[in-house]
Formats: C-alpha cells, sequence, structure tokens
C-alpha cells in the first residue's frame, strides 16, 4: 500500500511532502527548506543530462527535478517518469507549464520497454536514468524492478534493432537447446556464501591483464578465480586455471571465445540463453544462473525452479561480480578490468580481440574521456562508460565488501581501493584454501531431483499441444483478414464494379459478419495468454510497430492484422517445433 | 596565567576547525541531496568525529569558565539545539531531512559564528586582547 503524502509548505514557499508509512514512521519527500534547490543539486550528478538524448526518471515526487529537467535537457530529447502514485501525477500535470508534451509517466513496465524503443535514436545517442531517492523509498521493492527493467531493456536496446531481431533468434534457440542442461545443472544458488570471507579475483580481459595476468599462478587456491569468457583463452594459453568461467551471451561471436579451449577443471557459470554450444564444452562442471527476463524464461524458470539471480548489467564482467557477491567472496579484486582503450587496444593479448585498435585521436561520438586511475585522462566508449556507471553503483550498494581496482590501468572506478595486483596478493591472498573441492561438493549436493525433468517435459508436451490447436487459429485469423480486406474492397467498389442496390446490401452484410467473425477470432486468440506472450522473443517487431490511431480506417486495420498475425503464426510453428525438439531431448536423456 | 595560554590555544584551534566543520557539513548535504547516500554517510562519519573533538575543545573551555557570554559559549548553545535534529533524522533514515539539517542548520550556525564581527580573533572569546 502506498504511503499517505502530507503536503506542505516548504520554506522557500512552494510545497513538499512528508510520507507516512504504515509503522508510523515518516520521512520527507523533498527539502523542508529549499525544493528547488534541492532539485538542482540531484540533476548536479548527472551532466551528462546536458546532452543526453533521453532519460528515465525513476520516481517523480513533486516533480521539481523533472521540470529542472526539462529546461536543462536538449529541446528534443524525451523524458519517461516511472512513479505510481496519481496523486503526485496529478499534482504534477496541474503545475507543469513548460513542454510537458517531452513527458511520459507511466507505473507499467512495459511502457518502459517501449518508450526505449520507440525512442531508440534518442537513447543511443545518450541515456541518463535519474532516481529520486526519497520516493524511491516510497515503495522499494517496486522501484528496484523499474530500475533492473530499465537497466535489462536498455542492455538489449544497445544492440541495433535489426541485430536484436536476430539475436532474439538465437535467444531463444539457445534457451530450448539448452534446456535439458539447465534442468539437470545446479543453480548458482548452491554457491551461495561458500566462501564467506575469502578473496575472489575477477578476470577480464581488458588490456592491463597484460601486466599482472602471470601474477594469477600466485592466486590459485588463495582466492577463487572467476573469469569472464573472454579473457578464458588468455589464461590457458599460459596454462592459468580460472575455478569459475562466466558467460551470458547468446551469439556465434561468444562461443569463438571458448572453440578449441583446452577446459578441464573449470566450473562454467552460464545463463540459459548462452550459445547452446558452449556448455557442452564443460561436460557436467557448470552452474546456471537466470539473468534475462522475457515470458519464455519466465515460463521455463517456474517449472525448473529458481537456478538464482545475477544481474546481467550488459557486461559479462558485471555478472561476474554479481557471482563474486553471491558466493561472500571479501575481498574482491579486479584485474584486467580497464573499461577504457589502454595504449588504443581494446582487449588483452591472447584474448581473440588481441589485435583490435581503437583510433583514440579520431573524431568519433562513441568516444569519450574519463578520469584515470592515476589522476590521468583516459579514452573509452559511451557503452563501456555505461558498465562504469552501473560498477560504480554496484560498488555502492556492497559496502560491506573491500574492492580492489588492481587493473593497474584503464578508468577510475569509484568505490575501490587502487593497488597494485603484487600488492592485493601480498595482502589479502595469505591463506591457502581448498576452492575447486568446495565447488565440486556443492554440485554434487545441488543437483535437481529428476522429478524436476519430468514436470518440464510433460508441460512442454502439453503446451505443444496447445499449439497445434492454436495455429489454425491464427491461419484462420489470416484468411479471414483477406477475406474482410475483399469485401471491404467491393463495398468501397474499388474494382470498379457495377454495384446494384442488392449487390451493395449483400456485400455489406457479408462484410459485416467476417468483421464480427474475425474480430471474435481475435479476442479467442488474444485471450490465450500465455500462448501468446511464450513468442514474444520472436515477435520482436510487433512491439516496435507504432500504435494505429483509433480512427484508422478499415484497410489499414487489416494491413495491420495481417502484419501481425503472420509474425505470430511463423513463431508458433518455431516455437512449437523447438518445444517439442527439447520435449524429446529430456526425454532421451 | 598558564590555564589562559592553555586555553588561548584551545580556542586558536577550535576557530580553525570552524571553516573545516561548514564545509563537512555542506559537502554531505550535497552528497545526499544528490542520492549518493553511500559517499553522504562516510562524510557524515568524518563530520561527527570532527564535532565530537570540537565538542571536546568547547568541554575544557567551559568546565574552566572561559566560554560563559562569549561567541563560542553561544555557538556552544546553537550547536546543541541542532544536535537532535540530527539524531532524529538519522533515527528515522530520513536522508532529505538530514541534509536540510547539515545545511540550512549546521553550516549555516557554522557560517553565522564565522561572520560575526572579528570572527577570527584568535580567542573568539572577546576577553583576551590580541
Amino acid at each position: 500500500m502506498s504511503p499517505v503524502l502530507e503536503f506542505f509548505p516548504a520554506k522557500s514557499g512552494v510545497l513538499t511532502a512528508r510520507a507516512v508509512l504504515l509503522d508510523g514512521s515518516s520521512f520527507l519527500l523533498h527539502s523542508a527548506y529549499d525544493p528547488v534547490a534541492e532539485a538542482r543539486r540531484l540533476l548536479e550528478r548527472h551532466p551528462a543530462l546536458k546532452e543526453a538524448g533521453a532519460a528515465v526518471f525513476v520516481g517523480l515526487g513533486l516533480g521539481y527535478h523533472v521540470e529542472e529537467a526539462l529546461r536543462e535537457m536538449r529541446a528534443d530529447a524525451p523524458i519517461l517518469v516511472v512513479e505510481k502514485n496519481p496523486d503526485l501525477i496529478t499534482r504534477f500535470w496541474k503545475r507543469v507549464s513548460e513542454h510537458p508534451e517531452r513527458i511520459e509517466i507511466t507505473d507499467r513496465e512495459m511502457e518502459i520497454k517501449t518508450f526505449l524503443y520507440r525512442n531508440r535514436d534518442a537513447v543511443r545517442r545518450g541515456f541518463v536514468l535519474v532516481e529520486h531517492p526519497a520516493s524511491v523509498r516510497t515503495d522499494p521493492g517496486f522501484y528496484a524492478l523499474v530500475r533492473q527493467r530499465v537497466r535489462d531493456y536498455l542492455s538489449l536496446m544497445l544492440t541495433d534493432v535489426a541485430t536484436a531481431k536476430v539475436l532474439n533468434r538465437s535467444v531463444q534457440e539457445n534457451i530450448f537447446t539448452n534446456l535439458t542442461t539447465v534442468v539437470e545443472d545446479p543453480g548458482i544458488v548452491a554457491l551461495k556464501d561458500v566462501f564467506q570471507g575469502r578473496p575472489a579475483v575477477i578476470v577480464a580481459a581488458g588490456p592491463s591483464l597484460n601486466k599482472n595476468v602471470h601474477l594469477l599462478a600466485e592466486a590459485k587456491n588463495r582466492s577463487v578465480i572467476i573469469c569472464v569468457g573472454t579473457a578464458l583463452k588468455a589464461l590457458l594459453a599460459q596454462d592459468l586455471r580460472p575455478d569459475l568461467v562466466v558467460t551470458l551471451d547468446p551469439t556465434e561471436g561468444n562461443y569463438r571465445l571458448f572453440e578449441g579451449a583446452a577446459v578441464k577443471d573449470e566450473y562454467l557459470c552460464y545463463e540459459p540463453q548462452t550459445h547452446y554450444k558452449i556448455p557442452c564444452l564443460f561436460r557436467d562442471r557448470r552452474f546456471a544462473f537466470n539473468s534475462f527476463v522475457s515470458p519464455l524464461s519466465l515460463w521455463l524458470r517456474q517449472l525448473y525452479g529458481d537456478k538464482g539471480y545475477v544481474e546481467p548489467g550488459g557486461s559479462v564482467a558485471i555478472a561476474a561480480f554479481g557471482i563474486a557477491c553471491q558466493i561472500g567472496a571479501n575481498p574482491i579484486v579486479f584485474i584486467g578490468q580497464d573499461l577504457a582503450y589502454t595504449d588504443g587496444y581494446t582487449h588483452a593479448r591472447g584474448t581473440v580481440y588481441e589485435d583490435r585498435k581503437v583510433d583514440l585521436q579520431a573524431a568519433n561520438p562513441n568516444l569519450i574521456r574519463a578520469p584515470g586511475i592515476d589522476g590521468s585522462t583516459v579514452v573509452t566508449s559511451r557503452n563501456m562508460h555505461t558498465f562504469l556507471v552501473r560498477f560504480e553503483e554496484l560498488f555502492a550498494e556492497h559496502k560491506d565488501r573491500l574492492i580492489i581496482d588492481a587493473t593497474e590501468g584503464g578508468a577510475l572506478k569509484r568505490g575501490t581501493v587502487v593497488m597494485s595486483f603484487r600488492d592485493a596478493i601480498d595482502r589479502y591472498f595469505t591463506d591457502e584454501f581448498p576452492v575447486l573441492p568446495v565447488i565440486e561438493e556443492c554440485h554434487r549436493t545441488h543437483r535437481p531431483d529428476p522429478a524436476v525433468r519430468e514436470r518440464v517435459r510433460e508441460e512442454l508436451e502439453k503446451t505443444v499441444r496447445e499449439y497445434g490447436d492454436f495455429i489454425p487459429k491464427l491461419e484462420e485469423i489470416l484468411s479471414l483478414a483477406s477475406r474482410v480486406q475483399e469485401l471491404n474492397d467491393l463495398a468501397e467498389n474499388k474494382k470498379g464494379q457495377e454495384a446494384t442496390p442488392g449487390f451493395a446490401r449483400g456485400t455489406l452484410r457479408a462484410l459485416k459478419k467476417k468483421g464480427e467473425e474475425l474480430n471474435e477470432l481475435l479476442k479467442e486468440v488474444n485471450a490465450q495468454a500465455k500462448l501468446v506472450d511464450l513468442l514474444s522473443l520472436l515477435t520482436f517487431d510487433v512491439q516496435l510497430m507504432p500504435p494505429l490511431a483509433e480512427d484508422a480506417p478499415l484497410a489499414e486495420q487489416l494491413s495491420r492484422v495481417k502484419q501481425v498475425y503472420s509474425l505470430y503464426l511463423e513463431a508458433a510453428k518455431t516455437t512449437r517445433r523447438q518445444m517439442e525438439e527439447a520435449a524429446t531431448a529430456l526425454r532421451g536423456s | 596565567m598558564q590555564s589562559s595560554e592553555h586555553a588561548k590555544k584551545v580556542v586558536q584551534c577550535l576557530n580553525e576547525l570552524v571553516p573545516t566543520l561548514q564545509e563537512v557539513a555542506e559537502n554531505t548535504a550535497v552528497f545526499l541531496q544528490e542520492g549518493n547516500l553511500a559517499h553522504g554517510y562516510r562524510e557524515l562519519q568524518s563530520l561527527i568525529e570532527a564535532l565530537q573533538h570540537f565538542e571536546g575543545g568547547l568541554s575544557f573551555l567551559h568546565t574552566a569558565g572561559f566560554l560563559r557570554d562569549t561567541r563560542l559559549g553561544h555557538l556552544k548553545e546553537k550547536l546543541h539545539q541542532v544536535y537532535p535534529s540530527i539524531l532524529a533524522a538519522l533515527q528515522e533514515q530520513d536522508s532529505v531531512r538530514l541534509a536540510d539539517v547539515l545545511q540550512y542548520e549546521l553550516a549555516q550556525t557554522l557560517a553565522t559564528y564565522r561572520s560575526g564581527g572579528d570572527a577570527l580573533d584568535e580567542s573568539g572569546l572577546g576577553i583576551f586582547s590580541s
């Protein structure tokens, strides 16, 4: 239930408010002295707002910061505000006078996604997420979810839309092909806190890894070594063995990072949408985790159980950090985490991308400057800067951990202690302790019950049968839509036929009848929410279509119906086939 | 006489500390208003430690009878009126209220002390000639 809001004038004369929670405690929503000055202060933390293409505000409050942002931001930059209190929304709309057309306010998750995708060009020019801390406090669970969704949709959206469409096909294919493995593997939850208070090293693949990767041999069995997929070959080339390898990318490019790698005792931590050729390289030395949200992945998760959530964050190193926190590691040491183009290189030696360079002098709008660890300025990309910002937020959320940046290069990461990897090892990697035996034991004792496999298989087979009934209805919709289109053309005499009154009446009657049949069938199909929702990955185009005007001509509406339901038909056939194959694989394993 | 000399030194130290206290109070408020609560509470810790040190000096002067009817004495009273608001904001975990108290009450009180008359005469007590 929302807190009760008490409004009163601040000392500066404008309105402020206090939120009173159910338990009687209360807190100010805005300064009791000068809410407008406070709003300006909040925005000072986001200097990127001035040039941003778009922004999402989490929490409205009385909207002073949103009004200030409107004045600061570019005139063409759209703003989405996520707020669930209708009273605050009403007050804001009554008060705001400048450019209200640039602002959308919602409390619905799908509208966040629609906003980001509809304004994808603006978002790609630069995106800022601004939280109003006091608003977040009124419903921490809701706003935490909002924050998570913005990040998840954003990281999806940062890829080109065309790529996203192809990616979604790969994602779904991988989810089904990996399903047997995911069902039978323990989740990352099996490792929860098993290394409480032990150090961990997160090995990323930035160019500075060249400087200190050789020291990893000293870290073995004195820390949990967690490496991102990109860094794996660089380590194995020097016979350096990580304990955990993290991956979540669905692409063929990700598989190339692992192809031919002489994996031995390492354990893979993977997301179900990981490229399907990767999990089998690790035999059964695997832990699954869940990061990405789609109706399909949520549905399957309900069937096979929670494997443990790990934030994807757009970068596998963020996922690796999440895993380090989940296993209880402290301190957490980063190496190879440049988040910048050190010496113009994108990656370390020994990685698949070791020869990639960037021209740091080029006038490239994707390149920006950031403070380096040594007070200098480094060059990074907008993408990497987004990851840097997210890392800093995560570090602030994990004040109970000592987080050490031992990259020895790259961008400054607030919230870390900067030191050499040599110093980190000497100070914190003092005790030997068994790592792989502990991981093996957790793996052995947390294997899922075989009944889970049966449950998943049965539900897949049931859904295959449901799609068997669903697909003919989609075909019927397309057929009816074509028929209605023909009748409409006749009724409008588009073919220039001689229309007698009897003919016209008959055509209109037929048009009305077929139109009603089509409407009924559309309602029936759309009511089967589960079957429609499970197709969302493959019907991505539907979400990108701009809404039709309510008074759009019938021809336009019919054209839209045919577009949408052709997509649904193709998606339903593909999904049914993939489910059948997955069910067969589960039966055979 | 010796105790007067010592008191003078304490007053000098306290006067030198006032600008720092004001700056840290303002910085803490800024962090909290920006929503940077992690940094804000870290700065607050520094502020509280500095205030404890400051209060130690004031206590010494008070015990030795050097604070009555002086500007430092009035500052002490004002600060003691602000502390309960800081505590209440902390107990309620109300970062907005805390920022208000730090910026508009604590920092303001210290700024007023600094700007009041010969604020930086070494004694701040008005009873020692320079």
